[in-house]
């Protein structure tokens, strides 16, 4: 996961492709594409369980 | 009233009723509290939903609760003393957080609930915090090395304490196949303390974890760079903490820059879906899903 986000963060314009659905990510499960789509479109709330 | 409220005053009332020593309760009701101010009370409210979720009958659950809260509470204070957190009289906090272990647990003994039910649960609630102890010892060992040494890690600390919390619930309701249960528990706990550790970065005067060198998802990405960073510099002691802290706006810089901040939240991700996952196979009203959903999506 982390060479995967490494080199997204260095080429963003993959990035902007996997939110339009346009590529995938070989090698990431579904949910794991889920996972990064999201984390990326900076949609996720953080959880509050410890403070 | 909310459920927060309802599971407050009940801690309250569980203190009036089980505690004697003026000073002692004192200082407990100030702790309450405070982790009413900082808190949802989200460990009370899963032992809440889940007791919901499993039980035929309508039972006045909110005691246990309380209990679960109290027991949450114990480890949260004592995990500030191991991490010098807060700035006050240790012996005062040991005994605040003993008192709140062992009254969590007397009040689930006290439960007008099955014995049968009620020894599972408390030999449940024995597992989990003998797991929580483990992990919090290999967290202040600082010797975590990889993702998977990090996970093990967390799922022991922090897996533990969601699961206890989910699990008490279902097995005072009778469930007797907690195994589904136990696994998006833990789940949930390891995404919640990913969450946190993020949290930590960003508030370096509130948490020790930095000084402490503690090595979260993050870190260990920095770690990793093939460039120079300033964590590597800090964790190979090349500059000290002092040098360290008056960087803080540039070393969260480059974590940002380099990705280390959307790893952490991918794999937090991935963990909190894993657990809707196994939530969305559970036999159980759909409205009990979507209640746990706004708890952990």
């Amino acid at each position: 996961m982390q060479q995967i986000i490494r080199f997204l963060v260095e080429h963003p314009e993959i990035v902007e492709k996997l939110q339009n659905g346009t590529v995938s990510l070989i090698g990431l499960s579904e949910l794991e594409g889920k996972a990064v789509i999201k984390a990326f479109s900076e949609s996720i709330h953080p959880l509050r369980y410890w403070m | 009233m909310s459920e927060k409220e309802k599971i407050a005053k009940q801690m309250k009332e569980i203190l009036e009723q089980f505690m004697s020593e003026p000073q002692l309760k004192a200082h407990m009701l100030v702790a309450i509290e405070e982790h009413m101010k900082e808190s949802d009370l989200v460990f009370g409210r899963l032992a809440y939903l889940h007791y919901n979720m499993f039980s035929k009958q309508e039972h006045p659950f909110i005691s246990i609760a309380a209990a679960v809260e109290l027991i949450v509470l114990a480890g949260d204070l004592l995990d500030d003393v191991v991490d010098q957190d807060r700035l006050k009289d240790d012996a005062i906090t040991v005994h605040t957080a003993i008192g709140f272990l062992l009254l969590g647990q007397q009040v689930i003994a006290h439960s007008h609930i099955a014995d049968e039910k009620k020894l599972k649960a408390l030999s449940y609630v024995t597992s989990c915090l003998l797991q929580g102890v483990h992990g919090q010892q290999l967290d202040v060992e600082c010797d975590v090395q990889t993702e998977a040494e990090y996970t093990k890690m967390v799922e022991k600390k922090s897996g533990s304490l969601v699961a206890m919390a989910c699990v008490i619930g279902a097995l005072l309701a009778g469930k007797e196949d907690i195994a589904a249960i136990e696994t998006y528990a833990r789940y949930i706990g390891i995404a919640a303390q990913i969450d946190n550790d993020l949290d930590a970065l960003y508030n370096w005067d509130k948490k020790a974890d930095i000084q402490a060198k503690k090595k979260s998802l993050p870190i260990l990405y920095m770690l990793e760079s093939k460039h120079d960073n300033l964590w590597k510099q800090y964790f190979n002691n090349d500059i000290d903490y002092e040098r360290m802290y008056v960087q803080k706006e540039k070393a969260l810089q480059q974590m940002e820059q380099e990705g280390a901040i959307y790893y952490a939240k991918v794999m937090s991700q991935i963990y909190k879906e894993k657990a809707w996952q196994e939530i969305e196979k559970l036999d159980v009203d759909d409205k009990h899903k979507s209640a746990l959903k706004t708890m952990i999506l």
